[in-house]
């Protein structure tokens, strides 16, 4: 029982004062004794459990400030200090009453005026308080203590002089304060989460700026291998270098910088900028070295062995070259390895986010625990929560008065509701649920439409813009429905838009065909031809008119537009629709919410899954390639190495595990490289020589030949209208998305509803209200917000300055929003709760969070680099990357990395998480009994107190009373015996004698007359009955009553007859 | 700010530094609020006693329900009337450094409106009409309805009224009351 144990050490806390006992109640109440006496009703009003601290603080003081200490989260450091100084103090107080006022040290005495400001009284008195502690004798700390007590008080003094520059520095101080004295707390919760966003972006732009970005502007970049067109027109070298030329002619034009195209494209601002090469290691003069050596050692064997042992030459040549490698990794230890930290820095990046998230949803579910279950306290809540003290404006009090009569009463409704729902007649079930399945339908079409028109519109601005671009390519045909529709509709719409701008088209068309006959016929004028007619794209593009280039502009932002437009009709009508279904409000808000979440989701998920269908046609190819090329390799080794079969293939383990130079470059580029070195190779130097050993590959040329077809395709997929550097590509979409977002949201704000606020003010017609007034619908701006964070966090991986442009935008969005909220809108009539309304922003934003994490996860393991850019150009996948880097950790460690996927550990793992959650769920079941239990025992023991203090209240009032007939009688008696000594004296006078029969004490008639009323004990007893609970019956289980915790021990037992408290333990 | 420095010696501001939550500059920024209520008076007297109606003109107090009430609470002289210092105290109690045990001990003296140490039936009535500004039509049985569901909840004795115990228990388990029992200096 750990409540009990906790009372009880509470109880021990407090006993400081009790020892005070019945004459410091007798010091400050002087006047309700008084009072007592005359209203014995009023005595519950003397029951320390009733008593505000104000009345008792002067003695309670140390176990107050720890209840204080123990209260803020903030203190805690200092909180075991506290106790340990108070428990001590106790203890003297137990030991040496009278001393332990003059026994404090300085330390506590400097605590304890820490502490006096949180006590309830008025200035004047603290200050009296604090003088007093001032000037009381103390002892001086020595030593040690001294250092430490010393350095506790400039260690406050810097956080409070911390926390004021804190204060200072606060973004939007005052603009809260604004918002809150007209909107409330609920609202202000929403612009600290944006401000929380800002932050968040722009700590993770720092990370990625810090590591991605600043090393690609420090680093001298070191030059790659030059694109060997010959042999292989579309090694990954070859594709950088016609990429590079597609970027670097760019020129500035303002449309670029909205669009993300152009020479924004060859900025570090998009993914294709990145290199792929690693810092402090140069490919191109490890080549030279190489070829050198490689020559060296030809020359070399060919001296040695003549021309006979050619092929075995190649096998000791590909020996040879290793050592060379080895030594010379070697002379290069520092190095950066970009592509390696790309990834890293990414995947920290989402993990920061994740914690940033979990950590505040954590803290608003702790608040709903602490809440109770639910609904617990929600009256009270209400009631004494429910007014915004920070409200400094006349109308929105007035609205919130109104909020809070709604609240009210539909809490009070709620009750009602449940009722009434459990009343509803079938008939009415029935119509009731068509109802919301028709309805749940239509919201379901409505969906499916936007969806739908999502990828008409995206497939036609591609269309417009790529006159390559083919629809129907067979993988975006194999799927659901709404594929399947798109189809029959396809055809009209692209005939439509592609005959309105023809002209366009043709301009596109004309400078592109050229590339592609160029890049179609052979492979040594491809990458030339290719960067020829990129060439060529730039003076069409000045060719066009401002009309083309709108027009163009139109169509690249057609399918955004389309997404915002969406997102802003569409949860109207279904807060329309919402309305015939009949909900409980709460309810109400929820599900509109969780539709205006899928909306959005879902046309997110369209476009995600249009990028996928326009990247996987290329993956195809580009798996093909590295297939290919890596075949080659393979044969071309065996091949080359047909005597010494177990030396080849033991050299190539040992060159990918000790040569970190072949590692760090990409897999395939090293196999690429090493089958065009050798090739080359072959066909100069031995060129003579090639008859005969031609002769002795006859079952190895013939396969790789027809390869070769294969490996001379492109490096992107031209045809399909896939660009040429996809993931800039993809990079480009969010970025125009967010843009086109945060545009929205300004010109909306700006240009549509201020002019409608407007109308609305300074018109009267009830027209003008209805079209003008607009509430300030958290859920909405929430819903804003949220989905701009999505979009960043989608894009950040192909744009890895989306978080500087998110924390820049939601910084200006701050002051969007806050128009929104000052200028065009009123309070809202719907009470928006503080805790309420985080968690809701939080668990949507972790909803939300979880979703786009899905694509980037599946993005990063699966989909194929593009050839020509990024840091991840030529691998297999961007996870290959980190794959790689960890191969080349110790093995000890690898070992214990795979240890962790085995079965062996996973299974005693998953056992032990089960234990333990099986122990905590048990832990719980009993912590709610045990409440169950304790509130029970509380309710009790309040009645008990009842009981006792109605019986102490009537034992006090027959008291008085007895009292009052014993005065009377005693003056009766006086009134009697001067009666009686009349009477005496004049029978004294008549008989003389037993004068003293006749002083019979009054008390004998008085049980005669009387009827049996109990008497007191005591004579003294109204003074004891002034203590907090006399009548309190001892029980076995007192240590758990917080009622009887404060119950003086010291003192006599309350003077209450067995009888009475007999009866009263007996009743319960 | 120099003008303001000369009302208040160095003394006098560490003393309000180490008994309220702020710090020296709010101190005086706290003052230049005082002062702008009336700034003849103040202007004369640094701790001039303010009539209740003056304070009340303070915005945040102006709006709020329970402006008088909490006048009341943070008067010295029991009647209302607000010195600086009894300000100090109330911006203090509200400001955000203020622990929830602290602001929980105000907002019962607040919502005690007769006094006598416990939130009744009928301090709760008045807390209630205050909070729907009387005019609306919550109707005498929404009101009982309404009190008696509180009572329920956290009316752990049962004798049918919130001891300051109770009160604190409810405060503890509040998670908006921290949040709402603020004003921002």
């Amino acid at each position: 029982m750990s409540g009990g144990k906790d009372r009880r050490s509470r109880a021990s806390k407090t006993q400081g004062w009790e020892e005070a006992g019945g004459e410091f109640y007798q010091e400050s109440y002087p006047a309700d004794l008084e009072g007592m006496q005359r209203d014995p009703s009023k005595i519950a009003t003397l029951l320390p459990s009733k008593q505000t601290r104000n009345a008792t603080t002067r003695r309670v003081r140390p176990a107050q400030g720890q209840d204080t200490k123990g209260g803020t989260r903030r203190r805690a450091s200092f909180s075991t200090v506290a106790r340990r100084g108070s428990q001590y103090h106790e203890m003297q107080v137990a030991t040496l009453p009278d001393l332990s006022e003059n026994l404090i040290n300085e330390e506590r005495t400097w605590e304890e005026i820490r502490e006096i400001k949180s006590m309830p009284v008025p200035m004047a008195q603290k200050r009296e308080m604090k003088a007093q502690l001032q000037n009381a004798t103390k002892l001086r700390l020595q030593g040690f203590e001294q250092i430490k007590w010393r350095r506790r008080k400039a260690w406050q003094s810097f956080r409070s002089k911390w926390g004021e520059y804190q204060t200072k520095l606060e973004l939007w101080r005052m603009s809260l304060k604004t918002i809150e004295g007209n909107f409330g707390t609920g609202v202000v919760a929403y612009f600290l989460f944006l401000r929380w966003l800002v932050f968040l972006n722009l700590l993770l732009f720092l990370l990625i700026f810090a590591f991605v970005v600043l090393p690609h502007l420090v680093l001298r970049e070191p030059s790659d291998l030059p694109c060997d067109l010959v042999t292989d027109p579309t090694s990954v070298q070859c594709c950088s270098e016609g990429y590079d030329n597609v970027t670097r002619t760019a020129q500035f034009s303002v449309l670029d910088l909205i669009q993300g195209t152009g020479f924004m494209e060859g900025t570090l601002l998009f993914y294709g900028m990145y290199t792929n090469q690693i810092y402090g290691y140069s490919p191109m003069e490890d080549r030279a070295y190489q070829t050198a050596r490689h020559l060296r050692a030809m020359a070399a064997a060919a001296a040695a062995n003549g021309s006979s042992g050619s092929v075995i030459d190649v096998g000791g040549l590909l020996e040879e070259r290793l050592p060379e490698v080895d030594h010379q990794e070697r002379q290069t230890i520092l190095y950066y390895d970009l592509p390696l930290v790309y990834v890293i820095i990414i995947a920290i990046y989402y993990i920061i986010t994740l914690v940033a998230i979990m950590r505040a949803v954590v803290r608003q579910f702790k608040d709903r625990i602490a809440e109770g279950e639910g609904l617990f306290y929600q009256y009270c809540n209400l009631v004494f929560g429910g007014w915004d003290f920070c409200i400094h404006n006349q109308k929105s009090a007035d609205i919130k008065h109104k909020a809070l009569y709604n609240e009210i009463k539909s809490l009070l409704y709620q009750k009602r509701f449940e009722h009434e729902r459990n009343n509803r007649s079938r008939e009415f079930m029935l119509k009731l649920i068509a109802i919301r399945m028709l309805i749940n339908l239509v919201v379901f079409v409505i969906l499916l439409l936007a969806a739908i028109t999502i990828y008409v519109l995206f497939n036609v601005s591609l269309a417009e813009l790529e006159p390559n671009f083919t629809p129907s390519h067979p993988v975006s045909f194999g799927e659901g429905l709404a594929n399947r529709t798109l189809y029959m509709n396809w055809p009209s719409s692209w005939s439509v838009f592609s005959s309105a701008s023809q002209r366009g088209a043709v301009t596109f068309a004309s400078t592109i065909t050229p590339l592609l006959s160029s890049l179609g016929d052979d492979g040594l004028t491809g990458a030339a031809g290719a960067a020829g007619a990129f060439n060529a794209t730039d003076p069409a593009m000045d060719r066009l008119t401002l009309e083309e280039k709108l027009r163009v502009l139109f169509y690249e932002f057609l399918p955004y537009l389309a997404i915002v437009c969406m997102n802003l009709v569409v949860p109207q009508l279904f807060s329309y629709l919402v309305k015939y279904e009949k909900y409980s409000p709460l309810f109400v808000i929820k599900i509109s919410l969780f539709r205006t979440v899928f909306l959005r989701l879902s046309s997110l998920a369209v476009l995600l899954s249009r990028f996928y269908f326009l990247i996987t046609p290329m993956n195809v190819t580009q798996k093909l390639l590295l297939n290919a090329s890596s075949e080659q390799a393979a044969e071309q080794v065996t091949t080359s190495t047909i005597a010494p079969t177990t030396t080849t293939t033991t050299t190539i383990p040992s060159t990918t595990t000790t040569t970190a130079s072949f590692m760090t470059e990409t897999n395939a580029s090293f196999v690429a490289d090493l089958t065009a070195t050798t090739l080359s190779v072959l066909s100069k130097v031995l060129l003579e020589q090639q008859q005969q050993q031609q002769q002795q590959l006859p079952a190895a040329e013939p396969q790789t030949q027809p390869q070769l077809p294969v490996h001379q395709q492109q490096c992107y997929d031209e045809q399909n209208g896939a660009p040429q550097c996809w993931e800039t590509f993809v990079g480009q979409q969010f970025y125009k998305l967010f843009i086109v977002d945060f545009a929205t949201h300004f010109l909306v704000t700006f240009f549509v509803n201020f002019p409608r606020a407007m109308f609305a003010r300074h018109s009267s017609s009830r027209l003008a209200k209805f079209i003008g007034e607009q509430e300030f619908e958290l859920s909405k701006h929430v819903l804003d917000v949220i989905y701009s964070q999505t979009l960043c966090w989608l894009g950040t991986f192909y744009t890895p300055f989306l978080p500087a442009i998110a924390a820049l935008l939601t910084f200006l969005m701050f002051y969007i929003k806050k128009f929104a909220c000052l200028v065009n809108s009123n309070p809202s009539a719907i009470l928006y709760r503080a805790s309420r309304s985080k968690s809701l922003f939080m668990s949507t934003l972790l909803i939300s969070f979880t979703l786009a994490l899905v694509p980037v996860v599946y993005a990063l393991a699966e989909i194929v680099p593009s050839r020509s850019c990024g840091p991840f150009r030529g691998l297999p996948s961007v996870w290959d990357r980190a794959i790689a880097a960890f191969m080349k950790m110790p093995l000890f460690f690898q070992n214990v990395i795979f240890y962790f996927g085995t079965a062996s550990f996973a299974i005693p793992c998953f056992v032990v998480l089960t234990f333990f959650i099986y122990y905590y769920y048990a832990v719980s079941t009993a912590n709610r009994h045990m409440v169950q239990v304790l509130k029970q025992q509380l309710v009790l023991e309040g009645h008990d107190k009842q009981f006792l203090l109605s019986r102490l209240s009537l034992f006090i009032k027959q008291q008085q009373e007895y009292q009052k007939r014993m005065m009377r009688q005693a003056a009766e008696q006086q009134h009697q015996q001067q009666h009686q000594q009349q009477q005496q004296y004049q029978q004294q006078h008549s008989v003389s004698g037993n004068s003293t029969s006749n002083v019979i004490p009054p008390p004998s008639s008085y049980q005669q007359g009387q009827p049996p009323i109990v008497p007191p004990p005591r004579t003294n007893s109204q003074s004891q009955a002034s203590e907090p609970t006399p009548a309190l019956p001892p029980r076995a289980d007192r240590d758990s009553k917080p009622t009887s915790r404060d119950r003086p021990k010291d003192l006599p037992p309350p003077p209450i007859p067995a009888s009475a408290s007999g009866s009263g333990t007996g009743a319960n | 700010m120099g003008q303001v420095k000369s009302q208040f010696s160095e003394d006098e501001l560490q003393d309000y530094e180490d008994l309220t939550y702020f710090t020296k500059k709010e101190i005086l920024y706290a003052h230049k609020k005082f002062k702008n209520l009336a700034p003849e008076k103040v202007g004369h007297n640094k701790n001039a006693k303010l009539s209740m109606s003056k304070v009340l003109e303070y915005p945040e107090l102006k709006a709020n329900p329970f402006g008088d009430r909490i006048c009341k609470v943070f008067s010295s002289s029991n009647d209302g009337d607000i010195t600086f210092e009894d300000f100090l105290d109330m911006m203090s109690v509200f400001s955000d450094a203020a622990p929830k045990s602290v602001k929980a001990e105000h907002a019962f003296r607040i919502y005690d409106f007769d006094g006598d140490d416990m939130i009744g039936r009928n301090d709760l009535k008045q807390v209630i009409q205050r909070l729907v500004d009387y005019n609306s039509d919550l109707g005498h049985n929404d009101i009982d309805q309404l009190i008696n569901n509180i009572l329920e909840e956290a009316d752990l004795d049962d004798d049918g009224a919130l001891s300051f115990a109770e009160f604190e228990h409810i405060i503890d388990k509040s998670s908006d009351f921290i949040n709402s029992f603020r004003i921002r200096l």
